[in-house]
């Protein structure tokens, strides 16, 4: 069920939401003026530290902390967070602000993508993209039998793979995906999402670099 | 895709390189180096070893701008690495054809057999992750008994690599 739930277009969107409020808010902690007054304190050192908190903060940095520190945020509507004030709302809000497009090229347009993508318009904040993109890294299968179709040795499938034994034939050890039918079903084939995510907002800040790709954009929803 | 881009180039300054393990411990070198790799390695079975490398080689073969070609010899001969004539054209359309900072190390590094890099690789794996003489050395007999030969030597020459 991975490529149909947790690859999903909307799940994946949520994603990218979370993914840039955080590269907003991390960016916005290290300005003077810091995150907006009455940020749980746990969250303004996690973001002001990269992420580097002791374990004892560890323990108590949870989901109930990000979720006061985005009320908090969309509380808070001064010019300054911008950003990440609405990009709370959206979340708290269920608000798809990602629109999807799936991209049909391989490789080569993803590495084109990837440059104009550079060229883009950021948010408010001058520093968070309008956009997100999956790509072959983050594909969940690694196509451990696709690959051995391809390549003998077995590097790729020692190091990747769940190896399963038969305890009374130690030279048994094989990848799971070769043992579970619904593993070799999902892992046989080469898979990889290649997909755009943009703020619906700033459609037309996209367009005129999908245009140039020759990516076709969905049509606009009501 | 700017992990793509950069094999890309690799392979581009190399003309060709040899054996998906070789491509895998010259990028981590090079990564260790600080030179602009952005794949996640982790330390696997035969060392420092990146999932998102080897599934970037297959998107690149996939998408016509690698050339995969098997060996001539036994069954372990290695995989031969090219670019495709659309990887040239696409390289050139990126502006991606000029001299990358690391590209005399990288030569140097295609030079070695990939025993040796998978030496040196798992040294400045191990030194990243805090180990430092003794230690170091009884870590890498420890996990590479095979190579344990290799390390006076592949020690020195990590040493001295340049940084970025």
């Amino acid at each position: 069920m991975y490529q149909q739930v947790y690859m999903h277009r909307v799940t994946r969107g949520f994603e990218v939401l979370v993914l840039n409020l955080f590269s907003a808010a991390a960016r916005c902690a290290k300005l003077t003026r810091g995150l907006p007054p009455g940020t749980p304190p746990l969250v303004e050192k996690y973001f002001k530290n990269e992420g580097e908190i002791d374990h004892q903060d560890f323990l108590r940095f949870d989901e109930s902390q990000v979720l006061s520190a985005f009320h908090t945020w969309a509380a808070n509507d001064a010019s300054a967070y911008s950003t990440i004030n609405r990009m709370s709302k959206a979340f708290l809000n269920r608000e798809r602000l990602y629109a999807a497009v799936d991209l049909e090229g391989q490789a080569g347009l993803m590495m084109t993508l990837g440059k104009e993508l550079e060229t883009l318009p950021k948010e408010a904040d001058g520093i968070t993209p309008i956009y997100g993109v999956d790509t072959v890294e983050d594909t969940p299968y690694k196509g451990m039998l696709y690959r051995a179709k391809r390549h003998e040795g077995a590097e790729e499938i020692v190091n990747e793979s769940i190896l399963i034994v038969d305890p009374d034939d130690p030279d048994s050890a094989g990848p799971v995906e070769a043992a579970s039918k619904m593993l070799k079903e999902m892992d046989a084939e080469q898979f990889a999402v290649n997909r755009l995510y943009y703020d619906r907002n700033r459609r037309k800040d996209i367009e005129k670099m999908t245009n140039k790709l020759g990516i076709k954009l969905p049509k606009p929803e009501n | 895709m700017d992990g793509m881009l950069e094999v890309l180039r690799l392979i581009f300054v190399l003309d060709e390189l040899k054996g998906r393990k070789k491509l895998q411990k010259i990028v981590h070198i090079l990564q260790s180096r600080g030179f602009n790799f952005p794949q996640r390695f982790g330390y696997l079975h035969y060392g420092p070893y990146s999932s998102q490398l080897a599934s970037e080689i297959d998107a690149l073969v996939a998408g016509n701008l690698l050339k995969e070609e098997k060996g001539v010899g036994d069954d372990y001969t290695p995989y031969v690495y090219e670019l495709s004539d659309e990887a040239m054209k696409l390289l050139k359309d990126l502006n991606s054809t000029g001299k990358p900072p690391w590209i005399t190390l990288a030569k140097n590094l295609n030079e070695k057999d990939p025993n040796y890099l998978e030496a040196m690789s798992t040294i400045l794996y191990l030194k990243a992750n805090g180990f430092e003489g003794n230690n170091l050395r009884d870590r890498f007999v420890s996990l590479k008994p095979h190579l344990k030969a290799k390390f006076d030597k592949a020690l020195a020459h990590a040493a001295s690599l340049p940084k970025a």
